[in-house]
């Protein structure tokens, strides 16, 4: 009865299931703490470069906002801040003196000064 | 009784395990659905999920994927059991001398079976394991197995004498 089995064992194992496709090569298996620190790098990556971007430019803007205070005792009271183009172009139109007494006051915020010993202008001007 | 040992599956491990059991698996799972690609994909996602997970495996790791490949085709069932199922149309064997209706045969004695002995037939002349994996697969005590085995072996060799040489 053995002999029997093992021949029809023998028998059968010549029969051939079919395969299913093979696996896929190579898996990187990662366990979830991994994708959660990941995750959290950057989401804290991307909040300091936010925040560094935010911070870079606000101090510009805080710092045109508030001038020194010998620059503001050093001009006059209504030209603290630059006249608007608009602004020059009515003043140029309608009062002369006033038009130049603003560039005067732009000049002498946006172009080097030149009543020093060492200024280049006035260098230039002896030569 | 000393407790079955346990240990994590590695990737090389679950890799040989599909060389050696994917077949079998397949057809294990080919009885429980007709359709063939429903069946791949139970052997498939299986294994891409123990890649994936790695578990420990408590006892025979084939045990294990038998286990595991029934419930996942049982849920299967149970999710269509409202689907007719598709007539299928590729055999589930290739016999290695020829013959077509000699392995339509094979696939009709093996369906003809009762699950349990049909179950014991595939796990111990497809799947190699050993009738204490087999009885390990199935929670029966080794006895069981045995005489579930021996009961679906003469009653195949009756079906089949026709064809033997």
């Amino acid at each position: 009865m053995n002999e029997e089995n093992h021949k029809f064992e023998a028998f059968l194992r010549e029969f051939e299931p079919r395969r299913p496709r093979p696996l896929p090569p190579a898996t990187i298996a990662r366990p979830s703490w991994q994708y959660l620190a990941a995750a959290a790098m950057l989401i804290l990556a991307i909040g300091s470069v936010w925040f560094w971007m935010r911070h870079r430019h606000a101090q510009p803007n805080r710092a045109a906002a508030v001038p020194s205070a010998e620059t503001v005792t050093n001009m006059p009271p209504n030209h603290a801040m630059p006249p608007s183009i608009l602004a020059l172009t009515q003043s140029a139109l309608q009062d002369g003196a006033e038009f130049d007494r603003q560039l005067d006051c732009i000049a002498h915020r946006s172009l080097p000064g030149f009543t020093q010993k060492d200024s280049t202008l006035r260098v230039l001007a002896k030569e | 009784m000393a407790p079955l040992p346990e240990h994590r599956l590695s990737e090389d491990e679950i890799r040989r395990l599909y060389d050696a059991h994917s077949a079998a698996l397949m057809l294990y799972a080919r009885t429980f659905t007709a359709d063939v690609s429903a069946a791949e994909d139970l052997v498939h996602g299986l294994f891409l999920k123990l890649l994936r997970s790695r578990p420990i495996v408590i006892g025979a790791a084939s045990a294990y994927l038998y286990r595991a490949i029934k419930n996942a085709a049982l849920n299967l069932q149970r999710d269509h059991v409202k689907e007719a199922p598709l007539p299928e149309d590729e055999p589930w064997f290739t016999y290695r001398s020829g013959g077509l209706e000699i392995a339509v045969a094979l696939q009709s004695a093996l369906a003809n079976l009762p699950a349990e002995q049909r179950e014991t037939v595939i796990m111990r002349i497809w799947g190699g394991m050993t009738l204490e994996e087999v009885a390990e697969a199935e929670g029966v005590p080794l006895n069981t197995a045995a005489s579930r085995y021996r009961y679906a072996l003469a009653k195949m060799r009756d079906t089949l004498k026709p064809y033997m040489g």
